[in-house]
């Protein structure tokens, strides 16, 4: 049986970066450096050889004649063209993701044709929430009024909770039609897509209206 | 800046340099891909050529190779450098052209021993003169394939270790510790060749 051969020492350890050391000292780590410095003063003849050895072969004669570099770089653009191709997840996903989604959009289409006859004709309307931003602009009709961005019908509305608005009378809701009347102004609660009224207004409707918007502000 | 700054400098100046061609040429700009060959067509042919043994289909594998990487170029996440990269899929391409030439290779390398023994009868001071390039190849061409992979990626393709390792599959440390036993077994090889 023949000897086994030894293990190698710490010392060779650091002695196998030695070629490494000497072609390129800042390839290697602070660890690295600092055990093959340890060892060079031992290692003096083996550095110059090593040193001469690869100086030798990079002085080596380049290997053929080069081919003529334009033409070649020319031969290479024409045969890759001139489109980018896109990676293969690109090309099989963006489709893929687009098909999906067009499947998606035909089985709601498929599902909501397919769904509205049978439908239960008492079926509760779904309920929709739309932010205030996005809510209709200010109704039009005289009998509705915009209250914190809801239409509020003021037929539907309960006379004694409009007096709670701060009006005196708040059982009687202007329409803007009676601009002579008092009672208007004193409602505090006014159709507001119609102000129409007070240019309507005579000069002893402007003086008490003005007076009423003096007391309004005293209180 | 430190001594150690300035030598590093130009290698990670040419590295971005690198990857803002591949970013520009993935973002659609094909002209960016010309660059990139201009930049690396000369490294890609030598290893090749090294592996070929014939100028011609060195030219034309590396032709190859610069279509194989446009068309991989826009899925590269730069997990690699560019550089290396590029040289892998070298050495691929090399290696499969070399399994599919095998038999002609075979017959050209008997041509090339018959005509080599010829020019050194009609011209030997030619010989004589580049008698120790020939010595060192020879040299070299006696490693094991490991070490003479890592010798060649270091010394003729001036790669980092870092890019020698991950072309040799290996990591940088074991690239290191392989140039020094490929360096000392060409001292090996040469001192037994002095002394014959």
């Amino acid at each position: 049986m023949p000897p086994s051969k030894p293990d190698p020492t710490p010392a060779d350890l650091d002695d196998a970066l030695l070629a490494a050391y000497v072609d390129g000292v800042g390839e290697l780590t602070t660890a690295e450096r600092r055990a093959v410095e340890a060892r060079l003063p031992a290692l003096g003849a083996e550095v110059e050889a090593t040193r001469g050895l690869l100086a030798a072969l990079r002085d080596l004669p380049g290997e053929g004649e080069e081919p003529r570099w334009t033409e070649l770089a020319a031969r290479i653009a024409a045969e890759v063209g001139d489109r980018v191709p896109r990676p293969w997840w690109r090309r099989i996903l963006v489709p893929a993701t687009a098909a999906l989604a067009l499947a998606a959009c035909a089985a709601v289409l498929v599902h909501a044709r397919a769904g509205s006859p049978g439908a239960p004709p008492d079926a509760a309307p779904m309920a929709v929430i739309v932010p205030a931003h996005l809510a209709p602009a200010a109704p039009a009709s005289d009998d509705t009024v915009w209250l914190d961005g809801q239409a509020v019908e003021l037929g539907a509305l309960d006379p004694s909770a409009l007096a709670e608005l701060g009006g005196d009378r708040g059982d009687r809701v202007d329409r803007g039609d009676d601009a002579d009347d008092d009672d208007v102004i004193a409602g505090a609660l006014l159709p507001t897509p119609d102000l129409a009224w007070v240019d309507d207004l005579d000069a002893a409707g402007l003086a008490v209206a003005d007076r009423w918007l003096v007391d309004r502000k005293g209180t | 800046m430190s001594v150690l700054g300035d030598l590093l400098r130009p290698v990670i100046a040419e590295g971005d340099l690198d990857r803002d061609l591949v970013a520009r040429f993935q973002a659609g700009e094909r002209i960016a891909f010309d660059q990139i060959v201009r930049r690396h067509q000369k490294g890609i042919w030598r290893i090749i050529r090294r592996y070929l043994r014939d100028d011609a289909d060195a030219a034309d594998v590396t032709q190859q190779v610069f279509v194989r990487a446009f068309k991989a170029l826009g899925g590269f996440r730069g997990a690699a450098s560019v550089r290396s990269w590029l040289y892998r899929i070298a050495i691929h391409a090399s290696l499969s052209w070399i399994r599919d030439h095998r038999r002609e290779i075979a017959t050209e390398l008997t041509e090339l021993d018959h005509g080599a023994l010829v020019a050194q009868a009609v011209a030997p001071a030619q010989i004589d003169k580049g008698r120790d390039s020939v010595r060192l190849r020879a040299a070299v061409a006696e490693l094991p394939p490991k070490q003479r992979l890592v010798l060649e990626l270091r010394v003729f393709d001036d790669l980092s270790f870092k890019e020698v390792a991950e072309l040799a599959d290996c990591s940088e440390n074991t690239a290191k510790v392989n140039f020094h036993y490929a360096v000392k077994r060409l001292r090996e090889i040469l001192g037994a060749a002095l002394e014959a």
